[in-house]
């Protein structure tokens, strides 16, 4: 006899999903995010370094939306602009809408334009009823919605989860010819989201946008890259034929043999370290100021970036430092060309 | 593959080829012996063919460089004795042994068909792959176009099967039994011929056919032979033991990875709400981890990887050794054996050079059974 497993709850993984869709689609288009905020201000919500403008993102995993459901939806975004916060942009993360609704079907990412008479229609009344329902009729929000209306964007889901984690960092990622290398990334980064949202803040009162991050319900842009280019590093290791040509300066004084032995030892090393958990916040660190280093100064001398980076670091960890760091140094270079 | 250049020589003399076009090139000269033969000959030779040079043609006193262009990127190619220089866009290779190279080749160049070789699938060799479109002019006799290494017509035509997709289940079958019972029959072969060599060695007058060369007239020639041979195997020996020392070190690194690996699932920690055991202890800052499963789990196939490769790498400097001391006896060997101990002990051995290399062989075909034997 078979058990079939029904009711549950299958729609965590889709939302999850959908929600860490949202976020790499603000790191890679919009610029100047410093980090992003899981079910604070929105489901996901991009914020700046000065800490003064948000980018707002409702996410809808929905198949088949009608425009009554997607004025309905459209509220929390509607809420945030009413609010005293200044957000720069909204945001309808949602799947490709029925082409009917749409002027052009072409376009994945358009503003209120381009979306019939009809269907503008309902959406409006969609959003108004929905106003009503949680504000009450005391005030007419109908101008605020006209304006507000106008501000919107809909963003269409349009790829894979693979290409969503490619697009986020240029970092050559030359040897990975596998679809599950970057779906191990995604599940990473979902993972971490949906953690993050464990906490309690309903009903939480901040004064200034730069407050949320006290909520520690955030990932920064930076982490993000790092958690990706650390997985390409990795996913790499042992599989370099090559000597790095900027490493080549490091060894160039020792004979064949010993560069060979230098090279394996480089590798293991760094084996070690993506193996050993007890090592796992020195190698994110060491990997992060390399990474910050080299977005600020255009230099392939491995040994200056070595003496600049690690001016008054100790290195603690035995199998992370000296040629394995240089080693690791040129890898990253390599792999940021 | 579109050559673009090939160039060969050393400080004395060289000849360098540049004239090559995307298109037929024809290579022709109004007398013999102008090196046409050479060229192309450096050319593949350059790229991991084996040497097929004519005797009046020492390769080891010359550098081989070409330049090659594969699927729009170009590759170039220097080549002394057995190693290889590969330079590509920027990337910068130093390979002592053409196991490497061809290692290097498949991944990076042009994936190599596997054919069945010794009861495992492995990479062809380069120079049976080129004979696809290679022929060489063995020793300047065109009648023996196939160069006759290692490889023969079998492994040809599987290689062609390979290449095209079909595979090969030749031995895929096999009863374990009998592959059993040949491995008991073959050992006990080895023990026999073991004994034999037992015998001679307590026979010192025939322990001396294989003695030094004792002819006074080219004593010294030989004597300068043998010390270069000595050299040159001790070099390969070196070069074997920091080999084999690189893959013990290897095989050490996958243990203590994997003991690593196993003191992270001590102490599981379940989440009390949702009971995700994907728990990460935050207190301040949050910390992440740099590698997930699927890193770790590529990580410890590149190293067995590169295992493997270190076996063939060894198993290519032992049978350098080995041609090696081939040489060495074939100049030990005396003509003057003592007749009349010769004679008595003709019927059980002739020469205990000969049961090396049926022992050899032996040990060989033993080797290739097991391997069905684990591979079934």
């Amino acid at each position: 006899m078979n058990y079939t497993f029904t009711n549950t709850e299958i729609n965590n993984k889709k939302a999850s999903d959908f929600e860490t869709k949202s976020l790499l689609y603000l790191i890679s288009r919009k610029k100047e995010i410093e980090y992003i905020t899981f079910d604070c201000f929105n489901d996901v919500s991009g914020v700046n370094k000065n800490h003064d403008k948000i980018w707002d993102v409702q996410s809808k995993n929905e198949k088949s939306l009608t425009p009554k459901k997607i004025g309905k939806y459209l509220f929390t975004l509607f809420d945030n602009y009413i609010s005293t916060f200044s957000f720069h942009e909204f945001i309808f993360f949602s799947p490709i809408l029925n082409e009917n609704y749409k002027i052009n079907s072409k376009l994945n990412v358009y503003n209120l334009d381009n979306i019939e008479e009809t269907t503008l229609k309902r959406i409006l009344n969609g959003l108004t009823e929905e106003v009503e329902r949680v504000k009450g009729d005391s005030f007419d929000y109908s101008e605020k919605i006209e304006l507000f209306l106008r501000k919107v964007f809909i963003v269409e889901d349009n790829s894979t989860e693979n290409e969503y984690i490619k697009s986020v960092t240029k970092f050559k990622k030359v040897g990975i010819k596998s679809d599950d290398f970057y779906t191990s990334i995604f599940t990473d980064l979902r993972n971490i989201q949906s953690a993050k949202k464990n906490t309690y803040i309903e009903n939480e009162i901040i004064s200034e946008i730069r407050d949320v991050l006290t909520f520690n319900r955030h990932l920064t842009k930076k982490d993000i890259e790092i958690l990706i280019i650390s997985r390409i590093i990795g996913v790499e290791i042992f599989n370099y034929a090559s000597i790095p040509i900027t490493f080549f300066p490091i060894i160039k004084s020792f004979d064949n043999e010993e560069i060979k032995d230098i090279l394996q030892e480089c590798n293991s090393n760094l084996s070690r370290a993506f193996f050993n958990k007890n090592s796992n916040r020195v190698f994110w660190n060491v990997c992060e100021k390399i990474i910050i280093f080299l977005n600020d100064n255009k230099s392939s001398d491995v040994e200056y970036i070595y003496s600049e980076t690690f001016k008054d670091y100790t290195f603690r960890i035995s199998y992370l430092k000296d040629f394995t760091i240089k080693y690791l140094i040129s890898i990253i270079i390599e792999g940021t060309k | 593959m579109i050559v673009k250049e090939v160039a060969f020589g050393n400080l004395n003399e060289a000849f360098i080829e540049k004239r090559f076009e995307n298109k037929t090139n024809i290579i022709f000269s109004n007398d013999n012996n102008r090196g046409k033969t050479l060229l192309m000959q450096s050319l593949i030779y350059s790229i991991g063919y084996e040497s097929i040079f004519p005797n009046s043609f020492n390769p080891k006193k010359y550098y081989f460089y070409s330049k090659i262009e594969f699927n729009n990127s170009i590759f170039e190619f220097l080549r002394k004795g057995n190693s290889i220089l590969v330079i590509n866009n920027e990337s910068f290779n130093v390979f002592s042994t053409i196991s490497e190279f061809k290692y290097f080749f498949d991944k990076e160049i042009f994936k190599l068909p596997k054919i069945d070789k010794n009861g495992e699938q492995k990479l062809v060799d380069l120079s049976l792959f080129y004979e696809l479109f290679f022929l060489g002019q063995d020793n300047r006799n065109t009648s023996n176009l196939i160069v006759k290494g290692q490889n023969n017509k079998v492994d040809f035509l599987n290689m062609i099967y390979s290449l095209l997709g079909v595979s090969i289940s030749t031995s895929n079958k096999y009863d374990i039994e009998n592959l059993k019972k040949e491995k008991a029959n073959v050992e006990t072969r080895i023990k026999a011929e073991t004994r034999k060599i037992k015998v001679i060695k307590q026979n010192p007058q025939i322990a001396s056919f294989i003695s030094s060369a004792s002819n006074n007239l080219d004593f010294k020639n030989t004597s300068n032979q043998l010390k270069e041979l000595h050299l040159n195997i001790a070099e390969l020996r070196k070069q074997r033991n920091r080999e084999e020392n690189r893959k013990i070190k290897l095989e050490n690194l996958i243990t203590e990875l994997s003991s690593l690996n196993r003191t992270l699932n001590e102490g599981k920690v379940k989440c009390l709400d949702c009971g995700s055991n994907k728990i990460i202890f935050s207190n301040e800052d949050f910390e992440f981890e740099v590698s997930n499963n699927y890193v770790k789990k590529n990580i410890i196939e590149s190293i067995k990887n590169n295992i493997s490769i270190k076996f063939e790498i060894i198993d290519e400097l032992n049978q350098n050794i080995h041609r090696e001391q081939i040489q060495i006896n074939k100049l030990l060997e005396t003509s003057t054996p003592d007749i009349k101990n010769y004679i008595l002990f003709q019927d059980e051995i002739t020469d205990s050079k000969d049961v090396d290399k049926i022992i050899a062989e032996l040990q060989k075909e033993l080797d290739e059974i097991t391997n069905k034997i684990q591979n079934n």
